[in-house]
């Protein structure tokens, strides 16, 4: 991998806004010039090899497959577990169980790989399985940014396409029903990616209709959108763990609706599966070791992550058993549960790691997005950069 | 990936609609109807050419998909009290419904586009594309009021002197009062009202709401 500086298009938040990203600042005055943006940065990208973007291809598919294997093994081998190593009330590991047996359907996904240019190691950090962002920066922006930019080269990317293919395959499910794709709308990022999911459910042949989250409505039968129709199918940019602790998350476990990503994917996005992962595929070339709880692994070189945490929050570097660096975040209260991952090594370059964001829609692997930062620890507020390679 | 491609967005393209509030004092605060194009600039400003195109684009192919399917041009006028106009069969439910002469089918026409009051902390204005229809409850066309429950056609609810009637998919979405020109004041239905007032917890009695989205406080569910 190769990062290169480049000078950003010089109208490009407008062409960012053009295509819905709004939010290309994180709120904050967009930089102009030289500097980039904030959120969304095209002064510097990264190139890769042909060679690069097919291992990346091969262990992103690889590494689902596994993660389904795991998800079947607890589900109907370990079942006790997702009580126990996962913290889930019955009612909800009974949803899973179930969603997983009758294999309801699911469209996305996104690990976050550590890839280290040297020696060609591809290793899953983590999968945000159930409510992953950054789909419209890799489908559309950095796309965008390509073709405007090195029209001649080539992305890893078929997102876009993936996801229609895939919802095409889900339309038919829907006999016709409408799908109704609910979000916060105040939040210009979650907003903009649920309208994304709409304009391709759309474009798929599936009537889609937005709503905001918290109209959801019940009337003790079904869940009813702000017209009082029924919703048949909800897709949902809202994770698992919050939506079963809410007022209305047992009467999901009722069965009147069909949610995208289904329940089976809170088990992959509870970093309680890396451990699982590990103790079912040792020593596996595309896993790091990882166990439960908060302890010292690998000769004390190793990070401590909260289960259900995100955006690089609540986390502990170690290196010899010694805390290099640390983030502070709102994941870790006294009951959190921790898993202990060795420690990975980034792409690094001029002082940039890199992190790679690798997409899974249906079985198959669909492109990148790359984020850098100076700290070793990327955080939601790390730098989004486009990439390519030729 | 490895191949050119084209990416088509609709709905998304037309997301960014901010429509900065411009001149008029009760921009922000008023929900209203715009006919058309000229309508759109003459309430939001020249500098929002570009959102008003898009916006007003985005309505009729949002129409297209959204308006009620008629098999041809009588019917559809009968049932809705709107102009109609012919709309290609594309899809399975029109091609069962199209004549197999024509392959097309007939929907009401678009006659303006619902453009809601800014949303709190500036995140943009819900648009919908309407049409005209009669005023809610008047008997279509040879039905007769003492057989059905509807008010004979022609007659007036009290208030409502020569004002226009908008429907959104099938169903009342509002109406603005007689005589206005350019972009209308919009008085929405109460669902229509609901829909409008997104960042409102509650609703019907019957109908429980605000059951998800309290374990975000203080979190961003992005991961």
């Amino acid at each position: 991998m190769q990062r290169v500086e480049s000078p950003p298009r010089s109208d490009w938040q407008a062409r960012l806004e053009e295509i819905g990203l709004t939010y290309h600042s994180a709120g904050v005055e967009p930089e102009t010039g030289a500097g980039g943006g904030l959120w969304w940065h095209e002064a510097s990208h990264w190139r890769l090899t042909t060679a690069e973007v097919d291992a990346l291809d091969d262990a992103t598919v690889e590494l689902h497959a596994r993660c389904l294997d795991a998800v079947d093994h607890l589900v109907n081998r370990e079942p006790d577990l997702l009580r126990e190593a996962f913290g889930l009330p019955a009612w909800f590991a009974d949803y899973v169980r179930r969603s997983w047996q009758r294999q309801d359907p699911a469209l996305m996904g996104r690990m976050d790989l550590a890839f280290d240019d040297a020696t060609g190691a591809i290793k899953l950090l983590e999968y945000n399985a159930d409510t992953p962002t950054l789909a419209i920066e890799t489908a559309v922006a950095q796309w965008v940014w390509l073709q405007a930019t090195h029209p001649g080269a080539d992305q890893f990317n078929s997102l876009h396409e993936k996801l229609l293919a895939r919802f095409a395959v889900l339309a038919p499910l829907t006999a016709g029903r409408p799908m109704h794709f609910a979000a916060f709308a105040d939040s210009a990022e979650e907003w903009a990616h649920s309208t994304y999911y709409r304009d391709l459910a759309g474009q798929a042949g599936i009537e889609a209709v937005g709503i905001d989250l918290a109209q959801v409505g019940w009337n003790r039968e079904a869940f009813l959108d702000e017209a009082g129709a029924r919703i048949h199918f909800l897709h949902k940019l809202y994770p698992w763990e919050w939506m079963i602790r809410d007022h209305f998350g047992p009467y999901l476990a009722e069965d009147r609706c069909g949610v995208l990503e289904p329940p089976w994917k809170a088990l992959l996005s509870d970093k309680a599966i890396l451990a699982v992962l590990w103790r079912l595929f040792p020593g596996h070339p595309h896993l790091l070791e990882t166990v439960p709880g908060k302890t010292r692994i690998n000769g004390g070189n190793c990070v401590q992550k909260p289960c259900l945490g995100r955006e690089g929050a609540n986390i502990n570097l170690l290196r010899a058993g010694l805390t290099m660096a640390a983030t502070d975040g709102p994941y870790a209260p006294e009951d959190a549960r921790f898993v202990t991952q060795a420690l990975a090594k980034l792409t690094q370059q001029n002082g940039w790691n890199v992190l790679i964001g690798s997409w899974v829609v249906g079985g198959e692997a669909a492109g990148i997005i790359l984020r850098e930062s100076q700290a070793v620890i990327l955080r939601d507020n790390s730098r989004v950069v486009p990439h390519l390679f030729n | 990936m490895r191949r050119s491609r084209t990416i088509r967005l609709t709905l998304l393209a037309g997301s960014a609609l901010l429509l900065h509030a411009c001149g008029g004092e009760d921009v922000d605060s008023v929900d209203v109807v715009i006919p058309n194009l000229a309508a759109c600039v003459a309430r939001f400003g020249a500098g929002a050419q570009a959102d008003c195109e898009r916006t007003m684009a985005n309505a009729q192919q949002e129409h297209t998909s959204s308006a009620p399917r008629f098999a041809d041009l009588a019917a559809c006028r009968e049932a809705t009290g709107s102009d109609c106009e012919e709309a290609p069969a594309n899809r399975a439910s029109d091609k069962a419904l199209a004549p197999p002469t024509t392959g097309s089918i007939a929907i009401p026409v678009l006659a303006g586009v619902l453009v809601g009051r800014m949303m709190g902390s500036g995140a943009g204005r819900v648009t919908t594309p309407l049409y005209a229809g009669r005023a809610p409850r008047e008997c279509p066309p040879g039905q007769s009021a003492a057989l059905s429950d509807c008010a004979p056609a022609g007659s007036r609810s009290s208030g409502s002197t020569g004002g226009r009637y908008f429907y959104s998919g099938g169903s009342f979405a509002g109406s603005t009062a007689a005589g206005q020109r350019g972009a209308a004041a919009f008085a929405p239905s109460p669902a229509m009202a609901t829909t409008l007032a997104s960042s409102r917890i509650g609703g019907p009695a019957t109908v429980a709401r605000g059951g998800f989205g309290a374990s975000a406080r203080g979190f961003g569910s992005s991961s």
